[in-house]
């Protein structure tokens, strides 16, 4: 329920504390005010060289992905254990694919491959546990490579 | 004659072998005139904590930085915890997004209180389960001269640890948590250790954590070896920075 | 009535002030002697402060470590008289008396049965009795040495690291070749059958620590991982260090020459074959025509097919049977002792005539092994060596 009245806060526009981050230090203040002025300064993020975070986000490419169910996404392999190839594409969790037979020799680390997602994250509800559980991974098919490696 | 200890000492440190009991006793008149347990004066101390962020990590990183780390990912909906519910901005599509500008706070907050720690001379442990990122945690606390716990945890490490280490032990000041969650998804028995023993933690807390033992709480993404790296390699430069201080400060 | 007693109580009181201010005047005199050692030389000063600064951890590790060395000099000390006596005993200098000379004399003044070495009596230098302790891990302000100090296993778990961080480098060095399209030179593949990993106690001993069941197979799966990487030959030297050689292959390895008798041949003598009771020398002839003299007959000196065919074995093995003359005496022992003596000397004599091969096959073929059981004796109050009378409670 709460998640629903979370999610609104996308559609929200943007509050951003503009005029609070142009606070200019007076000379003459109590050394005390002097700190607490410069300690509220530290907590505010630093908007001067970076964006606020709700524009990174609104502007992210995982935004523009919409429903991740389906699409196709490119990643790196990173790991490789016997026949099973580990595949970073950007996500919080890595997905496990098992090495294709066509071209097997070409899957090594560093190849760049494309994905299909199945699922971002690989969790259920079991009985007897109040929060789901999470296996800490993707759930992706394993499309291709995205073009030769470079030799 | 300081400063031959002091490479005396280094070598030891270094030396690969391991050191036996008989064979390397320090000698106890010579660690009594020993002076490297020398004090900063107590009113550049008093300067250090007044100032609100006396080692600069404001400025060692950006929310674009944390936001290129997939710190903001958090896990499904299905197990959020809902203490964590504060911290976090919301949901897309089932799964949960840390709001990067509280993190971002937390996250000075925690560098903060590491380099006074590490000013004061103080013993950081970083504390980690899950064998993906185990390796990256022990050689970034090895990097800066500090400590690594990121195997299955013996239960009385702390509170019980005469026995554990067979000698009186100084245990850790500062316990950093890079997860807190043990691998089977129940929290790391260190964290209640730390909290009944008086130990300060800064733990980094994933949606499906529960914040309330911790000391000082960064919330954020735990899973991802990007994130994983990100951490660290704040918590190296701040407590490098805090050692740095100390050093100058001594050499006054 | 409360007159008097007023009386009576006022010089009490007089004298309860007058102690207060002789108590006030030492607390003075206190502060002042204690300005006055302030203002001593910056020695002493540094030398109290660092004294009160040496952290709990630390002193109580110095007391430990004192005691510890006491104890290792009484023992020693112990250890050197009775070297002596024992000397004296036996008739000899105690000046050049050696732990040999110990050993020997222990055994011959304490015979013992007992069948494992450990449990028999023994008497050896403290510093080999006594396990060995690590020294102390942390500084004078408590800090500890090792980064993985607080897991309790430090030297275990830095193997590991250490292990983790060779795999990561070889992973980046494949990635590099890779790109450079080169493959793994085959020649220089890691060669680890001639060797093991070193066994839990072992590498307990290595470390200096304990280690349990889960971690040394936790150790043995990283050491294989390391192992199975196709440029693992770089890491050789690491992975030696946790490995031993095999017992059996490198006594394998140094074969007699043989000798040349009076007729031309080649022949190579195996002295004290044993198996069961039986004992004998066993001498292999090259070239021979498949002759064979036990004790001055042929190959009937054995009845059964059974012991023949143990005899006949090696050779048939390594394709000799027509190539060498074998000439054996055997004595003591039953029928099947003493064919399995002879088959063991010829086994071990043919090594000299085949190749490195053969030898190998028939190491593990086992013909090269010794077998070293012999019966075990009746025990009284039992029926067997280790069979119980039938027994009944009523």
């Amino acid at each position: 329920m709460f998640l629903r009245h979370l999610s609104i806060k996308f559609l929200s526009p943007i509050s951003r504390r503009l005029s609070d981050s142009a606070v200019v230090l007076e000379a003459k203040t109590g050394t005390y005010a002097n700190a607490f002025k410069k300690f509220e300064d530290l907590n505010k993020p630093t908007s001067e060289e970076s964006e606020p975070f709700v524009s990174l986000l609104k502007n992210s490419k995982f935004i523009d992905l919409g429903d991740p169910e389906g699409k196709v996404v490119t990643g790196k392999i990173f790991h490789t254990v016997d026949d099973d190839l580990y595949i970073d594409f950007g996500w919080k969790f890595h997905c496990v694919c098992p090495r294709p037979i066509k071209n097997a020799s070409n899957y090594v680390r560093g190849t760049k491959v494309r994905l299909r997602i199945k699922e971002l994250e690989l969790s259920t509800k079991f009985l007897g546990f109040e929060k789901d559980l999470t296996l800490l991974e993707a759930d992706c098919q394993l499309l291709g490579l995205v073009q030769e490696r470079s030799k | 004659m300081l400063k031959i200890k002091n490479i005396l000492t280094l070598t030891e440190k270094c030396a690969p072998t391991i050191r036996l009991l008989s064979s390397a006793v320090p000698q106890p008149s010579e660690s009594t005139t020993q002076i490297e347990t020398a004090q900063i004066p107590s009113d550049l101390q008093q300067e250090v904590l007044k100032h609100p962020d006396y080692f600069q990590v404001h400025n060692l990183f950006t929310v674009k930085d944390l936001f290129d780390a997939r710190i903001h990912y958090g896990h499904k909906e299905g197990s959020l915890d809902p203490k964590m519910l504060p911290y976090i901005y919301g949901s897309r599509l089932g799964h949960t997004i840390f709001d990067l500008d509280k993190t971002a706070e937390y996250l000075r907050r925690a560098l903060n209180v590491a380099a006074h720690i590490a000013y004061r001379d103080g013993v950081i442990l970083f504390l980690l389960r899950g064998a993906q990122n185990s390796h990256l945690v022990e050689r970034y606390a090895k990097e800066c001269g500090e400590f690594a716990h990121t195997r299955f945890w013996r239960g009385g490490i702390f509170t019980n640890s005469e026995k554990q280490f067979g000698a009186v032990t100084r245990l850790p000041d500062l316990c950093i948590f890079v997860n807190t969650l043990n691998t089977v998804l129940t929290q790391h028995t260190a964290v209640r250790d730390a909290a009944k023993m008086g130990i300060a933690t800064i733990g980094i807390v994933d949606s499906n954590c529960n914040p309330n033992l911790l000391t000082y709480l960064v919330p954020g993404n735990d899973d991802s070896p990007v994130a994983v790296e990100m951490y660290c390699k704040l918590f190296k430069e701040a407590i490098l920075r805090g050692k740095a201080k100390r050093k100058e400060h001594l050499e006054i | 009535m409360i007159r008097k007693i007023n009386l009576l109580l006022e010089p009490l009181k007089y004298l309860k002030i007058q102690q207060n201010f002789e108590a006030r005047l030492i607390s003075t005199t206190v502060n002042l002697f204690n300005e006055s050692t302030a203002e001593r030389p910056a020695t002493s000063v540094a030398n109290i402060k660092s004294k009160n600064t040496l952290n709990k951890a630390m002193k109580s590790y110095l007391e430990r470590a004192q005691q510890h060395d006491e104890f290792m000099k009484t023992e020693k000390h112990q250890f050197e008289i009775g070297k002596r006596h024992l000397a004296n005993m036996m008739g000899e200098n105690p000046e050049t008396f050696t732990q040999d000379d110990i050993d020997n004399a222990i055994e011959y003044l304490f015979p013992s049965g007992l069948y494992d070495k450990r449990a028999r009596p023994l008497m050896k230098p403290p510093e080999e009795v006594f396990p060995q302790r690590k020294a102390a891990e942390f500084d004078e302000t408590g800090r500890p040495y090792h980064f993985l100090f607080y897991t309790g296993r430090p030297n275990l778990y830095q193997v590991l690291h250490d292990t983790v961080e060779k795999i990561n480098e070889l992973n980046n060095f494949e990635d590099t070749m890779i790109r450079k399209n080169l493959q793994p030179d085959p020649n220089l593949a890691l060669e680890l059958s001639g060797s093991q990993w070193l066994d839990k106690n072992t590498l307990e001993q290595k470390l200096v620590e304990p280690v349990s069941d889960g971690e040394y197979s936790n150790f043995l799966k990283a050491m294989d991982r390391l192992c199975s990487l196709p440029y693992s030959h770089k890491a050789k030297d690491f992975i030696m260090e946790y490995r031993k050689p095999l017992m059996s292959n490198s006594e394998a390895f140094d074969v007699i020459k043989p000798q040349i008798g009076p007729d031309g041949r080649q022949f190579v003598t195996t002295y004290e074959c044993r198996r069961k009771r039986a004992i004998g020398n066993v001498t292999i002839r090259f070239p021979g025509t498949g002759k064979i003299s036990i004790n001055g007959q042929d190959i009937n000196y054995f009845k059964g097919i059974q012991q023949r065919e143990q005899l006949l074995f090696p050779l048939i093995f390594t394709n000799m049977q027509r190539k060498v003359d074998i000439e054996a005496e055997v004595q003591d022992g039953g029928e099947s002792g003493q064919a399995g003596a002879i088959r063991y000397g010829i086994a071990w004599g043919l090594r000299s005539f085949i190749d490195q091969e053969y030898i190998e096959n028939m190491r593990l073929a086992g013909l090269l092994t010794p077998d070293f059981r012999i019966r075990e004796r009746k025990k009284p109050g039992q029926k067997g060596a280790r069979k119980k009378f039938t027994w009944k409670k009523r």
